[in-house]
């Protein structure tokens, strides 16, 4: 088939024989039509045009008005089914696209956000503001049921961790901010980068497992927070309980954000070292 | 009623009996019309890429009834190579099917409700989907009257 012409006699074909046998046989073919001429670009002004001229054969054959109104809904669903998933596509890209705007924003708000944070009047503060930021704004960019910033002992800085979670999520949000995450983050010194993974391969069941009839958290997305030399000082990590919830597109956005956290826990040092000494 | 099918799949012919089967049991289920229409695309459209890419396989389908809502399962099995971006296979940036048109596996995941894909190189794949139908409250008044009436 390569053009409306041929689309609109195998139309007519796929009618006359379902309207004859009444058979899921004579749908596929409707269906692979539909399949083949968004395949090749017809639009569905062409199925339109495709079906008006096919119903008016069927009836001037002699065929019941009725069963050839019934058989032909019937076809052109088939047909016009392949256009929905299409239509379907164009819209996630939309949403994506807008997505990525939304982020764009966000992230020059949070730019701000984090400024004022580094200025805070003792490093502690600091350090706490900058966490509870950087895991609030993760959840609002990525999604995800809960998301845990955290910096380690070894940072200048006191330990520190904060977590953002969903409204109806708090009991698995105090879970996971008292979680040992160790493990990965171990890892993740070593490997660097974006993990996402099956928390439950790597958390205790009793932070992530299935609780009060809720499900399992099975997606987990981390990345380093970082200092400028590259030693890392922190972990951003976003959970959920969807799996294969976060995409690489996700991690990319934990990264940005990362970078930014990392600025400024750096910056707050320097300004907390300058201040005391005077 | 049989609530659950199973369908081989090894061949382009054998779209038809798993269509035919998911659209009957999306009728017995409730869907309407464009819903089993959608309903046996996807099944098409995951039966099909068994056939291309691994060749055998099969379909189950099931029936799924909640307090709340009913659904249609269907999984599609395969002992193939697997898929190794399993991300790309399912967001749809490029696919079989064309440049970046969203048939396929991307097409099949935005016509349903629920979409999971389980692959790992060398040891299959396994589509998991769903459908949901919400049950309104006329509907569930009629159940509990039916069972009332069976209890008698």
């Amino acid at each position: 088939m390569n053009g409306p012409t041929e689309f609109g006699t195998a139309y007519a074909s796929a009618l006359t024989a379902y309207l004859r046998d009444g058979d899921e046989r004579a749908r596929t073919t409707a269906y692979e039509l539909g399949r083949e001429a968004a395949t090749i670009g017809l639009g569905v002004m062409d199925v339109a045009e495709a079906h008006h001229a096919a119903v008016a054969a069927a009836l001037g054959d002699g065929a019941s008005a009725t069963e050839v109104a019934t058989a032909a809904g019937d076809i052109f669903l088939e047909t016009l089914s392949a256009f929905e998933m299409l239509a379907r596509g164009l819209a996630e890209a939309r949403d994506v696209a807008e997505r990525e705007r939304r982020h764009a924003a966000i992230l020059r708000q949070l730019s701000n956000f984090l400024a004022d944070a580094s200025l805070a009047a003792s490093a502690e503060g600091s350090t706490h503001e900058i966490l509870h930021l950087v895991a609030e704004q993760a959840r609002e960019l990525i999604g995800g049921a809960c998301c845990v910033a955290n910096v380690g002992a070894d940072h200048d800085a006191v330990a520190a961790r904060a977590a953002s979670f969903a409204p109806d999520e708090a009991p698995l949000g105090a879970r996971l901010a008292l979680a040992d995450l160790s493990r990965l983050e171990e890892l993740m010194r070593s490997s660097g980068a974006v993990a996402r993974l099956d928390p439950r391969e790597w958390l205790d069941p009793a932070a992530v497992g299935s609780h009060d009839g809720a499900k399992a958290v099975r997606s987990w997305v981390a990345v380093a927070l970082a200092r400028l030399d590259g030693r890392s000082i922190g972990f951003i990590h976003a959970f959920d309980r969807r799996p294969r919830a976060f995409t690489s597109a996700d991690g990319e956005v934990l990264l940005q954000l990362a970078q930014m956290g990392s600025a400024a826990l750096e910056r707050a040092e320097l300004y907390a070292r300058q201040a005391a000494d005077g | 009623m049989r609530d659950e099918v199973r369908i081989a799949i090894a061949a382009d012919a054998d779209l038809i009996p798993a269509r035919a089967e998911g659209r009957a049991l999306a009728e017995r289920q409730g869907f309407s019309r464009t819903d089993a229409t959608l309903i046996a695309t996807a099944i098409s459209e995951v039966a099909r890429n068994i056939v291309v890419h691994v060749g055998r396989g099969e379909i189950v389908l099931r029936a799924l009834d909640e307090r709340a809502r009913c659904g249609v399962l269907v999984l599609a099995r395969d002992d193939g190579p697997g898929i190794w971006d399993v991300e790309r296979a399912i967001q749809g940036f490029t696919n079989s099917s064309g440049p970046g048109l969203g048939l396929g596996l991307p097409g099949a995941r935005r016509l349903m409700d629920e979409f999971e894909l389980d692959s790992q190189p060398g040891t299959g794949t396994t589509v998991k989907m769903i459908k949901w139908r919400s049950r309104d409250e006329l509907e569930l008044l009629r159940e509990r009257r039916r069972r009332r009436e069976r209890a008698d």
